[in-house]
């Protein structure tokens, strides 16, 4: 049975409209991240969710139960927020057991799911120490602890990491999927860190400006995006635009700037038709290729980023694109200035319709 | 690169010593000078006070006969004031509502409407015909002066009185003191199972307890030292702060200047601890009371269900009990002026209506163009030195490590008896001290510098804190500003509002201040001065007049205010 | 000539010592990166640079002269604040000219200097906007427009990127430091973004609790890290408590728990010294059968995830100890399931030894 259905839900502030019409279902025990830029209303949908805010127009339901007019503590949710939110004048102790303690349960019972709770989470801090004393990674754990005290289902997650530092944040992060999967939560995880969404999740969700643009798994929003905004916030991509040439049994032929041709698997184009292609940096390869596209260009710079070096290749049409590659012990790189050969498999390049817009507002990120 | 010029460094240096001094010699000094002047002259005060040959330590008696009589008071309009102000200050606080700045003045009002004229109004409110009474349809007013409130035993009128000055200091601490709590804390107890009532008992609440100690003193503190309007409606009873008008006016200089040290003292007993906890505690202490279960089991059900259903109570009541206090007197004042204008309604006589009484013989419009006059004069002027003294005050206080030292030093005169301040400056500056002024409108100016510099420096400061400043300076500063240039062109536009609303609520504290004016005036009258005096000569449709004139002039000062800070 | 040097900077906040002296050289037209964890002393570093604080010992030099107690407006060095710190009070064009007009040049000079300026970092239609009307990003560009516009030759970044989208901050970065390069200004970029660091900077100094633990260039600081905690910051690796059990010429055999045995080319260690080995995660290959030459180890893959274009996988081995691998995925490449039997293969040549830290690993690795 869906944890979580929303239906048609609408918020609006003034002119903004800040949710448009969502509809959703997370489903029991999955792990969902909705990402986007900021403004788009990730937020807003979250704080729906709790009862934080109240929508416009719309259902939300929880297990099956209408939740609009439930005010936020009675709907059993477990929240964890973007600033933490330990109550200062409270020990880690009394944090923890604060949820237990305003809905009146047993001290006892309270008292061994608290130590099983830290236990289990490994909130590492002493029982009696503030908030204040602690580092941040572990004050998060410790807000993990508390919101799941009341052995809520569902948790939901508002910009869980944003306040840690980036190496906190990688850690935490897969901690965060351990604990929900191992206590078999569904949870509902908010983040403009799509690296972050996309390395814990089940499902993605993909927002922009009020509405859901696509959802997936990560591996299919990565490989196969739907929409060009996604294929440009959820990693790299090399962008072209052109017109469709052909489109035969295997695939289309685009015709980019200046002659320059290119294949794709896809087919659901029309000869003609104005578009843009794309293809993640890392599957564009240095050397001539079987079966694939090879095209010639002149390398304009190298960048090294750790073990991986990006090379920008000017092709003589005029289009610079990115190769993304790993650094191989011991293996010999071109130089800059040099002439390369740069092979693209034709089912890693996506064809988009060319947006109104223009392609730079649409890809624009803001 | 040059050494840093001498110039610059020096001028500074200048600036920041002037700014001190004037701070010193204009406000500390004459908060201080009475308790110094009882030291100085101890011989004098023990003589009058304790061994006096005629009464032996009658004096004393009286001291703290009246003394406890303003405990008393000022302990219960505290109360009062805490347990209806504290849901105002949090419905204000966290609640958006039409109308809820149109509230938020009405609880800043008492805070610069003229004491006497509110006085006056609240005593026609209650006690005469013209007020509640009539429009219950009695005969006479509802209560009479010296009729007592249930269990604490001080006159009704001055109660109430005391209640409507006092609230805002309550209500406004308190709502700051809330909004800058983060409300995620709120919401996150809210996510965890708890009911708002919960919420603010086991969150709001102990995290607020800063600001709600600190309202409370400056209530307490602001009650036992008014005097403009305790002058109009105490009746028989006697406040400390009227004690002291009242020994000045006999020329009792000794007792009065005792009490008024004792009130000073008592002043900084309270503010002293009471800053050093505020700024102690980063971590209220949790009031988590270990409850049987069953208790807190019932407590909670309890206050769900409040949470639930009653909770417009809390909003509602402490509505009420602002409407009663402050808006019905006005709406009574205003209402009167223009009842009784040509003629008593009652008696039909001429004489007792307004227009004969301004324009008649007593020619009491006379007066009243005067007294404006010197009012605006007064007003004007000492708003303007202290806003001189004030703004490079704030800057030092923001930036030099005793920076705190002075804010607190400066509470003091925003709290001890307005009657105290005007007998320390008498003493100080007049003839039986420095004696470089002379009663009268010098005399004013130097007295109402000292209450109007506090005020400044308080509004200037929320806009500097609440603007990150220190971040603008230094941005501008490795840009190329020197100091000067950077606060000229970056600090003090950003600060702009604070020195308007300091400007213009001193201003208008100033034109309404009664108790020390009264003290120093000499022969010049200001017009709240002029109020008191119209009451004690019997005039009243004139001093309902005044009352009214000086009521409306504080609105439309307050309404500016409005209309500046919302650009 | 170096643009900017610290010698011996220490800086102390009651108790707790800030900088710890701190040496260190800026060459003109240099992009120099600070990086370190939350607290290390960055921010204070970049403000006694900028003069809004004084050391308590140590020498600044700036262009040569020295500069303590030389206030702000002098130094020729602008602090660029992680939200931007652009006057409300002024539209854009205001904020721009801001250094110039405190310089009183004349008003024909002051209005091309700043169109120009506007112009290059393409915000000339904005001139009219207030900060608070403008994007995160724009805001930075205006920034680092007034910034420039100022004269100024030295840009102190802190955190830059802090205030801004995940996202976005890929895009900004490159931006960055192509409007440094080409204004032929020096950057003193502050960021605890190790990845940032990587991509932008020509140095990068390591700083730690108020200490350069390593400064170098970006390929230097990430294939030869001389602290495991530098190794562990920049660019993160498997790290192995182990006692070295063999050495001969070709190199030692180091012994972990449970058994098993790692080669590695380091001979500098004693027989029986307990050390740690490291070894990054993209250095760690799966696969089904054993490579020659490598360490090979079998384990089980405990979890399997998709992140970033990269295959990243948690392997048990037998000892219990789990072993992370990060390989970018280039068609083809075999993808393992959650459960599988793999071999984990890595080169004695990429694995690091280091000595066993007196505070122990945890500290080192700053796990949460």
């Amino acid at each position: 049975m869906p944890e979580v259905r929303l239906v048609n839900v609408t918020k609006r502030y003034g002119r903004i409209v800040a949710n448009d019409h969502i509809n959703l279902t997370i489903k029991d025990k999955e792990y969902v991240s909705v990402i986007g830029p900021s403004g788009c209303g990730k937020t807003t949908l979250i704080k729906s969710i709790a009862g934080i805010i109240e929508p416009d127009e719309g259902e939300i339901y929880i297990d099956g139960k209408l939740v609009n007019k439930v005010p936020i503590e009675d709907r059993e949710i477990g929240y964890v927020f973007q600033n933490i939110a330990l109550f200062p004048h409270m020990t880690v102790w009394d944090n923890i057991t604060y949820g237990p303690k305003v809905k009146g349960y047993p001290p006892e019972e309270t008292k061994s799911i608290a130590r099983e709770m830290i236990e289990m989470i490994k909130v590492s801090a002493r029982a009696d120490a503030y908030p204040d004393e602690l580092s941040g990674g572990t004050q998060q754990k410790t807000a993990v602890a508390r919101a799941l005290m009341s052995r809520s289902k569902l948790l939901l997650l508002d910009e869980p990491l944003g306040a840690l530092d980036l190496k906190v944040r990688a850690a935490l992060r897969y901690e965060l999927r351990r604990i929900v999967k191992d206590l078999g939560l569904t949870a509902l995880h908010v983040t403009h860190d799509q690296e972050e969404a996309m390395s814990i999740s089940d499902r993605v969700v993909v927002m922009r400006k009020g509405r859901i643009i696509e959802s997936g798994n990560p591996l299919e929003l990565y490989m196969r995006p739907k929409n060009l905004f996604t294929a440009n916030f959820v990693g790299e991509a090399n962008f072209l635009a052109g017109k469709i040439d052909k489109v035969t049994g295997e695939g289309a032929i685009i015709d980019l700037r200046g002659g320059l041709k290119i294949r794709s698997r896809s087919r659901n184009m029309n000869v003609g038709d104005r578009v843009v292609i794309a293809f993640r940096p890392e599957f564009a390869f240095l050397g001539k290729r079987e079966g694939e596209n090879v095209l010639s260009g002149k390398i304009r710079n190298i960048v090294y980023s750790g073990s991986l070096i990006r090379l920008n290749v000017e092709m003589p049409n005029g289009n610079a694109i990115v190769i993304k590659k790993a650094l191989r012990f011991g293996e010999s790189l071109p130089r800059i200035g040099e002439n390369v050969t740069v092979s693209i498999p034709p089912e890693n390049v996506l064809i988009y319709p060319y947006p109104e817009r223009g392609l730079h507002r649409e890809l624009s990120l803001e | 690169m040059t050494a840093r010029p001498k110039k610059i460094d020096v001028s500074s240096k200048i600036v920041v010593s002037c700014t001190l001094i004037a701070f010193m010699i204009f406000v500390i000094l004459p908060t201080f000078y009475l308790i110094s002047y009882v030291f100085l002259r101890w011989d004098e005060v023990w003589y009058e006070v304790f061994a006096n040959p005629i009464i032996g330590d009658e004096n004393w008696k009286q001291i703290i006969k009246v003394l406890s009589f303003s405990f008393r008071l000022s302990l219960s309009t505290v109360a009062f004031d805490l347990i209806f102000g504290i849901p105002l200050a949090y419905v204000l606080a966290r609640k958006k509502f039409p109308g809820r700045s149109l509230l938020e003045d009405l609880v800043t009002l008492p805070l610069v409407i003229p004491t006497s004229g509110f006085g006056f109004a609240t005593l026609i409110t209650w006690t005469t015909v013209a007020g509640l009474g009539g429009l219950l349809g009695l005969s006479s007013g509802l209560i009479s002066l010296n009729t007592l409130a249930p269990f604490i035993n001080v006159p009704f009128i001055l109660f109430v009185v005391h209640v409507a000055l006092t609230f805002p200091y309550v209500v406004r601490t308190v709502e700051t003191k809330i909004q800058s709590i983060d409300m995620t804390y709120e919401i996150a107890s809210r996510t965890l199972g708890a009911s708002s009532l919960t919420t603010f008992r086991n969150i709001l609440f102990p995290l607020s307890l800063p600001g709600i100690f600190s309202g409370a003193v400056l209530a307490f503190a602001r009650s036992l030292g008014e005097t403009g309007a305790t002058l109009i409606v105490s009746g028989v009873s006697t406040t400390a702060s009227i004690a002291i008008v009242r020994w000045a006016s006999e020329f009792k200089l000794s007792t009065a200047a005792f009490m008024g040290s004792l009130l000073v003292l008592i002043a900084w007993i309270l503010i002293l601890p009471a800053e050093i906890y505020v700024s102690r505690s980063r971590r209220a202490s949790g009031i988590s009371l270990h409850l049987p279960i069953n208790l807190t089991k019932k407590m909670i059900k309890l206050e769900r269900f409040i949470s639930r259903r009653l909770f417009f109570i809390k909003d509602a009541v402490p509505l009420i009990i602002v409407v009663v206090t402050v808006v019905i007197p006005i709406a009574v004042v205003l209402n009167s002026v223009i009842l009784y204008w040509s003629a008593d309604p009652y008696t039909g006589k001429v004489e007792g209506g307004v227009f004969h009484q301004l324009f008649g013989p007593s020619n009491y419009f006379g007066s009243l163009l005067r007294a404006t006059l010197t009012s605006i004069i007064v007003a004007s002027v000492s708003t303007y030195i202290a806003t001189c003294i004030a703004i490079p005050l704030s800057f030092i206080i923001e930036r030099r490590r005793y920076g705190r030292i002075l804010r607190t030093m400066l509470k003091v005169p925003m709290i001890i008896p307005t009657s105290s301040l005007g007998l320390s400056v008498l003493l100080l500056w007049g003839s039986s001290g420095l004696n470089v002024v002379n009663s009268g409108i010098w005399m004013i100016i130097l007295t109402h510098i000292v209450f109007s510099v506090p005020v400044i420096v308080e509004s200037i400061i929320a806009a500097y804190e609440g603007s990150g400043i220190q971040m603008y300076e230094d941005s501008a500063r490795t840009l190329g500003a020197n100091a000067y240039n950077a606060i000229e062109a970056v600090s003090l536009p950003l600060i702009k509002g604070g020195i308007i609303t300091g400007f213009i609520l001193s201003f208008t504290r100033s034109l309404g201040e009664t108790g020390a004016t009264f003290i120093v005036m000499g022969r010049d009258v200001t017009i709240p001065v002029l109020v008191v005096n119209m009451v004690e000569a019997l005039a009243i449709p004139a001093a309902l007049f005044t009352s009214t004139y000086l009521i409306v002039l504080s609105l439309i000062m307050l309404a500016i205010i409005r209309i500046l800070t919302r650009r | 000539m170096a643009l900017v040097k610290l010698v011996n900077v220490t800086k102390r906040f009651g108790k707790i010592v800030a900088l710890d002296g701190i040496n260190l050289s800026i060459k003109d037209g240099e992009y120099l990166c600070i990086l370190g964890p939350t607290g290390a002393g960055k921010t204070t570093l970049l403000r006694i640079i900028a003069g809004l604080l004084e050391p308590d010992e140590g020498e600044i030099y700036i262009e040569g002269k020295r500069v303590n107690g030389v206030p702000p407006e002098e130094r020729n060095a602008v602090y660029m604040f992680q939200n931007f710190a652009l006057f409300p009070h002024m539209n854009v064009w205001q904020n721009v000219s801001f250094g110039p007009v405190i310089k009183e040049w004349s008003s024909e000079k002051i209005r091309n200097v700043t169109s120009e300026i506007l112009e290059m970092v393409r915000l000339g239609e904005r001139r009219d906007a207030y900060p608070n009307e403008l994007s995160g990003g724009m805001q930075q560009r205006v920034a680092l427009a007034r910034g420039i516009a100022a004269g100024a030759r030295i840009l102190l970044l802190d955190e830059p990127f802090g205030a801004l989208d995940a996202r976005l901050r890929v895009d900004l970065r490159t931006q960055l430091r192509s409007l440094v390069k080409d204004q032929g200004l020096t950057a003193i970029h502050v960021t605890h973004d190790q990845e940032e660091a990587l991509m932008v900077a020509d140095r990068i100094a390591i700083l730690r609790e108020g200490r350069i633990e390593q400064i170098g260039s970006p390929q230097e600081v990430y294939t030869d890290p001389q602290s495991i905690f530098v190794m562990s910051f920049v660019g993160g690796a498997n790290f192995f408590d182990g006692v070295i059990s063999h050495i001969d010429e070709s190199g030692s055999t180091i012994e972990l728990r449970g058994g098993l045995h790692i080669q590695v080319l380091d001979t500098t260690k004693k027989i029986g010294e307990r050390v740690v080995v490291a070894i990054r995660r993209e250095d760690v290959s799966l696969g089904k059968s054993r490579r020659r030459g490598f360490n090979n180890l079998i384990g089980e893959v405990a979890d399997a995830m998709f992140v970033g274009g990269s295959m990243e996988y948690i392997v048990k081995l037998e000892n219990g100890i789990p072993l992370s691998s990060r390989i970018l995925l280039e068609g083809g490449s075999r993808i393992f399931r959650k459960g599988d039997i793999v071999i984990v293969s890595f080169h004695p040549k990429e694995c690091r030894v280091f000595q066993y830290p007196e505070r122990g690993l945890l500290k080192e690795i700053e796990a949460i």
